[in-house]
């Protein structure tokens, strides 16, 4: 049997082998480098060779054309000489015949000419190399026949016509002529086969040129592409490698389970055995080789999970949970770890009731990967776990962070401590375990969900890694928690001013924040309005046409159907103190200030947060049966047997959101009561009601100075039926729109 | 630890593996019968009806997945809770056991009290 499993394993051992050689893309990738390194090069020497083609032949063309030109201005200061030369010679002959002196005029001016083209002819001919033997005797043969011309002239002049043409029938100037023009022919040859071989190579280095660009453009173009497709193999090589670096550690993990799972299953069976049979003493060295085991898979596991994540296989498994439970649970979870090492744990939520919407999972083992490493790396110290909303560029966020008073880290080891099996030192393994997979992997997963995860810490006093992810993330409920709460009990408001814009204004800023927003531009329409709808508040200027501000506030506040409805004054002007007078809430300067205007009306007119009633009341039968309706209507109740004690609630719980009290009790009455609050609380946002078996006088109302909202007579009612009336009227408070109808 | 001799059926390749987990389940009680391939498999699950069967998935001769399906196919086996028991630890390899008509999964290594847990809920039904 146990043969045949070795030879089980053995199969499994080929396979696995098989697995480990299958990555043969590294290989090919060395291949593809060589070959990239080789067409680099010869893909440089042929653009450097191209290039220097071209830019050679370039200058040697330039080079050409100077020489070109030069070539025809000699040429055309050849034709010039010689036609000066027939010039004179024309002359020279009508002289000789006519004796005109007219005649002289074109060979005295070309003779005047002459030496002067001659020697721009003699430097052009000579700066082109021209044959210099031909060049002097054409010179001697110019001079020659000017001389003979003007010889002929002389003979005319001196000794007649006769002697002159003596001369002419000579045939020397014929013979002379004749040579000239031989000369410029050959001449003119001359020059014209050097043009012919200067256009020749023009047309060869141009040629030239054109061919070394044409060459380099094809070698940059053909690298482009070369490069171009390389990189595509490369990228398809680079999926392939990590794909089948996935798979293969996949498989790797299939197959090293399997082995694992003997060593875990028999240390455990030997250990269940060891306790029976009385043999102890190996139940240590059982557990030792089980705790190795364990780490082993936790490794297999992480390396599982790296490999699915750098697949882009991790999928993302989105649910709603609270984070108290989270917190809760993993306080469970680490709780044997953090007792281990005598630490502490202090967990400390902003609110523990809020949602998140993420992948459970992934959030949770990155915390617990966190926690785990600040319980490894302290010792009999505290660890926090700390977390609190945030609005980070328009996005809700949760911030959460856990920090430890341990060991900590420099700076150089907090920037590599997310790295792949990386841990902040070497020394730290052998001390404290660890593959060095846990921070790559929380980070890979907070990456996963959005979020972010940073870490500070100085060697030596602890860390603290920081966690943002996105409260939602889903599409779409990304909005605060303020804007849904207010969407669930949407509160409304009326706005009275006589200028539009600062309605307007006004409207967009409270619909925003989830008011439901009325308004009106009239005074007395507002009024009315205030009757009809009851807005949960009013906010209303002091300063319009017609009926103003004090007015329809004093009108407010004399309606018993709309006294009750908190009112905002705002002005330009600081008249609070008449405002407050009439019964005002508060009062806000204009223009009016967004965030003041929220806390304005987060104080005095809340979102459906749970409302408080206080109960000062000294007749304990009234005060039970009172609070009891109160709870049970869903108020939160504090209660006081007098005004001393209800002033003592005040100061260590806060303001409630209204006060139920009696008017005469002992040590300090509902009036003195009514005094001290009206210190404490300047801006009247609790509403006072009034349950008394006394009489109320004139004197008595005076005294309670408007600040008392409602007023209920015992007397009416026995005892159930008042509880009855007062959580009705309280709930007014809490549900104004309840009554609207 | 009393399971009153109900009896598990181990369908495993792997002797080893086999041996740890029979010994480990006769040790809390239960009657163990042992199957190494998906074919043997099936036979015995016919001829022993037993309470539950553990079954790995990479078999030879028939794959844990296919014995897996014909025994949901078959009227008198479909009844029998099929526990699939697999070093494929992947959430993939999860949902594919549990298409191929398995009750339970769990990965190796065998996490005993887990499977404990386990085979007593479907034991249990």
């Amino acid at each position: 049997m146990l043969a045949d499993g070795e030879t089980n394993y053995t199969r499994r051992l080929h396979l696995l082998r098989g697995k480990l050689r299958r990555p043969h893309l590294g290989r090919g990738n060395a291949v593809v480098a060589a070959h990239d390194k080789r067409w680099v090069w010869v893909a440089s020497f042929a653009f450097l060779a191209a290039t220097v083609i071209a830019s050679s032949n370039f200058r040697d063309l330039r080079d050409i054309f100077p020489r070109i030109i030069a070539n025809r201005q000699a040429s055309s200061h050849l034709t010039e000489l010689f036609a000066i030369t027939l010039d004179a010679e024309a002359g020279q002959r009508g002289y000789v015949i006519t004796g005109d002196k007219q005649f002289l005029i074109p060979y005295t001016e070309s003779l005047q000419r002459f030496e002067h083209a001659h020697a721009v002819f003699r430097a052009d001919y000579l700066s082109l190399n021209g044959n210099r033997a031909l060049l002097d005797a054409f010179t001697v043969g110019s001079r020659q026949k000017f001389v003979e011309m003007e010889s002929t002239i002389a003979a005319r002049d001196n000794r007649g016509v006769d002697a002159a043409v003596d001369i002419v029938r000579s045939k020397r100037g014929q013979v002379l002529m004749n040579t000239m023009r031989g000369q410029v022919r050959q001449i003119s040859e001359d020059l014209g086969a050097a043009q012919d071989t200067n256009i020749k190579e023009a047309q060869q280095r141009g040629f030239r040129v054109f061919i070394g660009t044409i060459l380099g453009l094809a070698v940059l173009f053909g690298s482009f592409l070369y490069a171009h497709s390389s990189l595509k193999r490369q990228t398809i090589l680079a999926v392939e490698a990590s794909r089948a670096k996935s798979e293969f550690l996949a498989s790797m993990s299939h197959e090293l389970r399997t082995p694992l799972n003997a060593i875990l299953g028999y240390s455990a069976l030997m250990k269940e055995q060891a306790d029976i049979s009385g043999m102890q003493q190996f139940v240590p060295d059982l557990e030792r080789i089980e705790s190795s085991g364990k780490h082993l898979l936790t490794l297999i596991n992480s390396i599982l999970d790296l490999s699915r994540i750098e697949a882009g296989r991790m999928e993302l498994n989105i649910e709603e949970f609270a984070l108290g439970d989270l917190a809760e649970e993993l306080r469970v979870l680490v709780g044997p770890m953090i007792a281990q090492r005598n630490n502490q744990l202090h967990i400390a939520l902003q609110s523990p009731n809020i949602r998140l919407c993420t992948d459970r999972e992934k959030l949770k083992q990155s915390l617990e990967n966190l926690l785990s490493n600040a319980a490894k790396f302290t010792k009999r110290g505290h660890i926090w776990f700390r977390a609190k909303e945030s609005l980070n560029a328009g996005r809700a966020s949760l911030v959460i962070s856990i920090s430890d008073t341990g060991i900590g880290m420099t700076a150089e080891q907090s920037m590599k401590i997310f790295d792949e099996f990386v841990q902040a030192d070497a020394s730290i393994t052998r001390e404290y375990g660890g593959s060095g997979l846990g921070l790559t992997i929380t980070r890979r997963f907070i990456d996963l969900i959005n979020g972010t995860v940073r870490v500070e810490s100085n060697f030596g006093s602890g860390s603290t890694f920081t966690v943002e992810i996105p409260l939602s993330l889903k599409a779409g409920e990304l909005d605060t928690p303020s804007t849904n709460q207010a969407a669930r009990n949407c509160q409304s408001i009326l706005v009275i001013d006589d200028d539009p814009q600062v309605v307007d204004i006004l409207r967009r800023m409270l619909t925003s924040e989830g008011y439901d927003v009325q308004s009106s531009t009239d005074g007395t329409e507002g009024l009315q309005q205030a009757r009809d709808a009851h807005p949960d508040c009013i906010i209303l200027d002091m300063i319009m046409p017609g009926r103003d501000g004090f007015q329809i506030l004093s009108e407010l506040k004399a309606d018993p159907a709309t006294r009750d409805i908190p009112v905002i004054l705002m002005s330009i002007q600081a008249s609070q103190e008449k405002g407050y007078g009439l019964g005002a809430v508060d009062f806000l300067p204009k223009p009016v200030d967004r965030v003041r205007l929220m806390e304005s009306l987060e104080k005095h007119c809340p979102h459906g947060v749970s409302k408080s009633v206080l109960i000062v009341e000294d007749d304990e039968l009234t005060r039970s049966t009172i609070e009891r309706s109160a709870r049970t209507a869903g108020w939160r109740v504090h209660t006081a047997e007098n005004g001393l004690a209800a002033l003592d609630v005040l100061r260590t719980v806060g303001f409630p959101s209204i006060i139920v009290l009696d008017l005469l009790m002992a040590e300090m009455d509902g009036f003195t009561f009514l005094e001290r609050l009206r210190d404490l609380d300047q801006h009247r946002s609790v509403p006072v009601i009034v349950v008394s078996s006394k009489d109320i006088t004139i004197d008595d109302r005076l005294r309670m100075n408007g600040r008392v909202v409602e007023l209920i007579q015992k007397g009416d009612f026995n005892l159930g039926s008042l509880s009855q009336e007062v959580s009705m009227r309280i709930n007014r408070y809490s549900h104004p729109r309840y009554n609207k109808a | 630890m009393n399971a009153e001799s109900q009896k598990i059926l181990i369908v495993e390749d792997n002797e080893i593996n086999l041996d740890m987990l029979e010994r480990r389940l006769r040790f809390r009680g239960f009657e163990v019968d042992c199957a190494i391939d998906g074919v043997e498999g099936i036979e015995k699950a016919l001829s022993g009806k037993p309470d539950l069967i553990l079954m790995d998935m990479s078999l030879p001769r028939k794959s844990g997945w296919d014995a897996t399906r014909e025994l949901k196919a078959n009227l008198s086996t479909r009844s029998i809770p099929v526990i699939a028991l697999t070093a494929h630890a992947l959430k993939e390899d999860r949902d594919r056991a549990f298409d191929a008509g398995c009750d339970g999964f769990h990965a190796k290594p065998v996490e005993m009290d887990v499977l404990m847990t386990l085979m007593k809920e479907h034991l249990a039904k």
